[in-house]
């Protein structure tokens, strides 16, 4: 049995419906960034797998843009974070809801 | 001229740009004068091309103009023209003719109010909207004026916005709009999406070459005619006409009386070679211009604001004219229209400078009472002559007494439902001429005649209205009495002057209901006789009731008790028949005003802005503020989206 | 691949504005803090960017192998684009006055946001596609939580930066699959043909559906439609009112131009999955945005819904571009939309941030207009024409903008959705027209007779806005050939062809 596209596509999505879970159920800001994260990754996995499998060397490519525009996304994410907790001295997003209606 | 017609509503247009600019420093006169010296130049205007298309050969008389591509794109290809065929030509006339009387009125009525250059500013913008929508060669044209002249009406029903009441009358009127712009918008796609065109022109051809089903006409014609019933106050959409009498009386005059809210009946009537082939449209507009004309004359019966009773009777007069393009006797509805806006506009002007002067008289006596309930008036025959006189002519002319214009043009609209197959609607606008000649008398006596209702000291302070005000009545006087002679029959010898004149326009509909056979004169005769005697009945009722024994209708009122007595009453023995039915439809009158109008089509117009703000203040709840919400609606709608994209293979 | 110098004529316009914030802040950290050097720099910087968009071409329809487009439209895009950022700057003048604010970080993220707006309308490519609205998202982040001393600020970047990161995952994933099911193939045009090879014997993988649904996800996120659109109410309230103009417009109009690219270019023969979902999504986008927005109180919060509204008319073009012939139509008809919906959605945020300015807590409450009309005519008459625009009434440019898109929406026979369209902007005049009332037809009251002090930066504002909105109003002729003649046009460039 030889371990084919298909597995890792599987691989991919279960990841990636993890990383959903965890934004869905976490009340953390931080564990929900990281939920996030996990999605791209699970994307990446795709993205290589697809890029051997085709094989196409795009794939990799993307992955390399996937994992710069992340890091500067975690730069940016962490100082909203950041913000957000010295002023509350929390980050669990259940306590951010000055705004609605 | 013809090459400078789009000067015609530009001049109303630099009124407005002077007057909204400068108009604070001009002063109130200044801008008074300016106002109508426009619309006056407009008028000239209009004459000169009015002749100018007379000069052409009956079926040459088009003049379509235009100025430069507007909109050209692809196969969308809307030139800003401007038409002038002998329905715009008549239009036109009417509205500035009409608007320059009025506007001088203004000057005399608005006199002393802070906001008056204001209102003139507002004023001629309406009649550049309004002469925008009459001249313009295409839909969207037509649509701008028609958006327009709502604005501009929205904006004169609050003028004194100072008053909650008005300010939520504007309001009504918008809402109400709306809905029948949402009407026109979507005839106007149709349109588009059948005929690739949006002129009037592309449109006619269209449907001249037009093969296929006719639901898509149906369905077109249908959208715009509600737009039409949100513009001229039909069924349903008529509520905010009476609440529009909260703004000032020439307003209502011009605005809500004889030009604006005709811009329903002329849609139709410009759109005749589509309304004529949907028979369905056809049918329901006919069956809800009577069903109006009717309705509103019953609940004009019982009210006591003069204004009041104009606006039903506005609403009820518009109805007849939907009967006539109803019917296919187009220009039957649109001679309707314009006596109309005579006779219209001089009870509405009349009604101002009554109003006026019972406004004075209060002043004067320190008095805040309410200057329009005519139970507190009477006896102003004497007081104000030529506002007497005038509004006297009115009356008759509306009632539809021989040999005024009234008669003519309602007299055909009647006729023609006869000749054309529809005698039940006959009988009802017949009965509704009956109701509309005794609403008006009873208004005119209640008003004019007996002895004044009110206090001493008020009464020594009325007089008549002042030089610019009874001038433009006395004008409008000639004209409701005159202006129905170029309407006269055959049957009685005329020429029918107007119809011809109009013909050109209604070719292809005249021709694509074919020829209905020749009715004899004889049955005319009948028709006419009857609608006479109606009229004459009513007025004599009328007077009976309010001049001679004033103490019947309040009888009438309590008349469960009495009815028995009130039978049998000697004096009134041998009118038992039409005590009996005007009892019935005094009593209706009653009961639709309290319960349909008031309560159900009152309510729902307002209760639909209610509902929506309703559901607009719960959905707004599922914005929680929680990002973990936002997160799971979001992964829901993923859900959705995907499952449907990937279940779909 | 092969690479050609002149290809970087066709991005000029972008690396005009990424050297122009570089320059920015540059400036600020070594040579002078001081506020009007800084706004007169970005200014005039972006006056001449504008200028490179229109003059600086390269002749070549295929730059960069296929990976962004270079026509008239994708030109026409840029020049809007600039132009958003160019208003949003002057807004801010004398908006960031007195806030402590590090205004050179402030207008260098705004032009980064401008660079990665332009980067996503230009693109037809995944990967620039995705890279376009990363960096627009990346820097809208940070400016929608730059007021960093105010919970709202904070709240507002907070939301945002999670929903979008959320988002951007799920696009992500599209991409990734769309790319595996294509057999490798990013850019626009080679997924149209590849997806053509499909059918019969070669069923397309069911993974195809799901990724373009993904990715239709993703940037239905950005566009702001329901379901998607939960972010956009609190971000736009609580982000300092200036960037609320810019994103309301500027982001907007990038993903929807994207949108209409990649569904009216890749994915036409796709269309009978994708059609029916976004017209649900259109007609639920205009309903509830509308709906929503009747019981706002706050003019901010207000416009935030009127905007998803918007996205709902606008989406009505991308639907209309599936249907066969209609996409130039389509693509015309949302240019000029998004000209008319940035120049009236701009004026109001100027009077917004005006009116607001002058109370004492400095809210947006729409109670606040009361009686404007008695003591400042003039911004009371701008106020109530951008509503009248917005609102879709003639002779204004709000009105044209609709009529061509209900008209392409017409032509490729979505008449029901044009009905729902139509009925939903009758609901819209509620609100605005509410506006209206307040202004003209309310006493005035204290508040409201205080003077408003509008700077020259605000004035030529919304002078500019008026009296464009009119111009377009009454006569948008050239403004719709320009649209139309351009969209004619619009390149799809195709990647394969430079594979020497």
């Amino acid at each position: 049995m030889t371990v084919g596209l298909e597995w890792y596509l599987w691989l991919s999505a279960l990841l990636f419906v993890i990383g959903v879970a965890g934004v869905l159920t976490r009340r953390n800001a931080l564990i929900i960034f990281m939920s996030i994260e996990l999605m791209l990754n699970a994307v990446n996995l795709a993205f290589v797998a697809f890029s051997r499998f085709i094989p196409n060397i795009d794939g990799q490519i993307f992955v390399f843009f996937v994992m710069a525009v992340a890091a500067a996304e975690v730069a940016v994410g962490l100082a909203i974070i950041v913000t957000i907790f010295k002023r509350k001295e929390s980050v669990d997003i259940d306590q951010v809801n000055l705004m609605r209606w | 001229m013809s090459n400078y017609l789009y000067l015609i509503p530009i001049m109303p247009f630099i009124g407005f740009l002077i007057n909204g600019i400068w108009g604070k420093k001009l002063g109130e006169k200044a801008a008074g004068y300016i106002a109508s010296a426009m619309i006056g130049i407009a008028f000239v205007m209009s004459v000169t091309a009015f002749f100018e298309l007379l000069g052409h050969d009956p079926h040459h008389r088009v003049i379509e103009k235009e100025f430069f591509s507007w909109i050209a794109v692809g196969d969308l290809s809307i030139p800003f023209g401007i038409l002038l065929d002998p329905l715009s030509a008549v239009m036109i006339l009417v509205v500035t003719g009409v608007s320059f009387l009025i506007h001088i009125y203004s000057i005399g009525y608005i006199h002393g109010d802070p906001g008056a250059t204001r209102y003139f500013a507002y004023l001629n913008l309406f009649v550049f909207f309004m002469l925008l929508l009459v001249l313009g060669n295409s839909y969207p044209i037509m649509f701008i004026g028609w958006e327009g002249v709502g604005l501009c009406s929205y904006l004169l029903i609050g003028f004194w916005f100072t008053d909650q009441a008005k300010a939520t009358a504007g309001k009504k009127a918008f809402v109400v709009n709306r809905i029948g712009d949402f009407g026109f918008l979507i005839g106007m796609f149709l349109i588009y999406s059948t005929f690739g065109t949006l002129t009037f022109s592309g449109a006619m051809h269209g449907a001249e070459l037009f093969v296929g089903s006719t639901a898509i006409i149906f369905w077109m014609t249908l959208s715009m005619f509600l737009g039409a019933t949100g513009k001229s106050a039909q069924l349903p959409l008529y509520v905010w006409l009476p609440d529009a009498m909260a703004g000032p009386t020439p307003v209502s005059a011009l605005i809500h009386a004889a030009t604006m809210v005709t811009a329903g009946v002329y849609m139709v009537a410009r759109n005749s070679f589509l309304f004529i082939m949907s028979p369905g449209t056809m049918e329901i507009i006919a069956w809800v211009g009577v069903l109006t004309a009717i309705f509103a004359a019953t609940i004009a019966l019982v009210q006591n604001d003069i204004k009041k009773v104009l606006a039903y009777s506005t609403v009820s007069q518009l109805g007849y004219m939907f009967v006539g393009v109803g019917v296919g006797a187009f220009a039957a509805g649109v001679s309707h229209l314009v006596t109309h806006a005579f006779f219209k506009a001089l009870l509405f002007l009349g009604s101002g400078s009554v109003i006026h002067a019972v406004h004075h008289a209060h002043a004067h006596a320190g008095f805040k009472g309410d200057p329009q309930d005519i139970r507190f008036m009477g006896g102003l025959r004497s007081k104000m002559p030529t506002t007497f006189w005038t509004f006297f002519v009115g009356c008759i002319a509306i009632a539809g007494v021989p040999g005024l214009s009234g008669f003519f043009s309602k007299d055909e609209i009647i006729w023609m439902t006869f000749a054309n197959g529809h005698p039940a609607i006959g009988v009802i606008a017949l009965i509704a001429a009956f109701l509309t000649a005794f609403y008006m008398f009873r208004l005119l006596f209640l008003t004019f005649y007996g002895s004044w209702r009110g206090r001493k000291d008020q009464e020594d302070h009325l007089k008549d209205s002042p030089k610019v005000m009874t001038l433009p009545l006395t004008v409008l006087a000639v004209l409701s009495i005159i202006g129905g002679w170029i309407m006269i029959p055959y049957a009685l010898g005329g020429g029918m002057q107007f119809e011809h004149f109009l013909e050109p326009v209604f070719e292809f509909a005249n021709n694509f209901a074919g020829e209905k056979g020749h009715p004899s004169h004889m049955a005319e005769y009948s028709v006419m006789a009857i609608s006479i005697i109606l009229a004459i009945s009513g007025i004599l009722l009328a007077r009976a009731w309010y001049l001679k024994n004033p103490d019947i209708p309040a009888r009438l009122a309590n008349r469960s008790k009495l009815a028995h007595k009130v039978l049998f009453n000697k004096y009134y023995v041998d009118e038992i028949y039409n005590f009996a039915f005007i009892q019935t439809f005094l009593g209706l009158g009653e009961a639709l005003w309290k319960s349909f109008d008031v309560l159900i089509v009152d309510g729902i117009v307002n209760g639909v802005a209610k509902l929506l703000g309703w559901i607009s203040s719960v959905v707004r709840k599922i914005q929680t503020g929680l990002v973990s919400n936002y997160a799971l609606m979001m992964a829901i709608g993923i859900v959705a989206v995907v499952g449907y994209m990937v279940w779909k293979i | 691949m092969t690479f050609n110098p002149t290809d970087l004529l066709a991005i000029a316009p972008e690396i005009a504005v990424l050297s122009l914030a570089i320059l920015v802040i540059m400036i600020e950290v070594l040579i002078s803090r001081s506020e009007e050097v800084l706004q007169g720099i970005t200014a005039i910087g972006l006056l001449a960017v504008m200028a490179v968009s229109i003059f600086v071409r390269s002749t070549s329809a295929n730059v960069f192998s296929g990976m962004v487009a270079n026509d008239d439209f994708t030109m026409y895009l840029k020049v809007l684009l600039t132009g958003i950022a160019l208003l949003a700057i002057l807004m801010s003048k004398d908006y960031l006055k007195g806030k402590n604010f590090r205004v050179g970080e402030y207008y260098t993220l705004i032009l980064l946001a401008t660079v990665g707006m332009m980067i996503l309308a230009s693109s037809t490519d995944l990967v620039t596609m995705f890279l376009g609205i990363e960096t627009m998202s990346i820097a809208l982040y940070a400016l929608a939580g730059f007021r960093s001393e105010c919970s709202k600020s904070n709240e507002a970047a907070m939301k945002y930066f999670l929903l979008g990161a959320f988002s951007t995952g799920f696009l992500l994933y599209g991409i990734a699959l769309l790319y595996g099911a294509t057999g490798g193939k990013t850019n626009f045009a080679d997924i149209g043909i590849a997806i053509t090879a499909f059918g019969g014997d070669n069923p397309a993988p069911a993974y195809l559906y799901a990724g373009i649904g993904l990715i239709m996800v993703g940037l239905l996120f950005k566009v702001a439609a329901v379901p998607f659109h939960f972010w956009s109410p609190d971000v736009y309230q609580g982000a300092p009112t200036p960037v609320t103009a810019f994103m309301s417009a500027g982001p907007k109009a990038a993903a929807i131009i994207v949108f209409l690219r990649l569904f009216g270019w890749a994915l036409p023969d796709m269309s009978i999955a994708w059609q029916p979902i976004l017209g649900v999504v259109a007609a639920v986008t205009m309903v509830t945005g509308n709906i929503i927005a009747l019981s706002q109180q706050n003019i901010k919060r207000m416009l935030a819904y009127s905007s998803i509204s918007h996205a709902g008319y606008l989406l009505l073009a991308v639907i209309a571009a599936g249907t066969a012939g209609i996409r130039s139509d389509a693509a015309a008809g949302m240019l000029f939309y998004l000209v008319a919906y940035y120049l009236m959605n701009m004026g109001a945020f100027t009077v917004a941030i005006l009116v607001s300015r002058a109370r004492l807590d400095g809210d947006y409450q729409i109670n606040n207009y009361q009686g404007l009309a008695a003591n400042h005519p003039w911004i009371a008459g701008a106020m109530a024409l951008f509503m009248i625009s917005l609102t879709g009434i003639p002779p204004t440019a709000g009105f044209f903008g609709k009529l061509y898109v209900f008209s392409a929406a017409v032509k490729a026979g979505f008449i029901p959705l044009v009905v729902i369209g139509v009925l939903a902007s009758a609901i819209s005049a509620f609100y605005y027209l509410r506006i209206v009332v307040y202004m003209y037809m309310r006493p005035e009251t204290a508040e409201s007779s205080k003077d408003l002090k509008p700077t020259p930066a605000w004035k030529t504002i919304m002078i500019v806005c008026s009296i464009l909105i009119i111009y377009l109003g009454v006569m948008p002729g050239m403004m719709m050939k320009l649209a139309d003649s351009s969209s004619q046009k619009i390149s799809s460039p195709n990647r394969v062809v430079t594979l020497k």
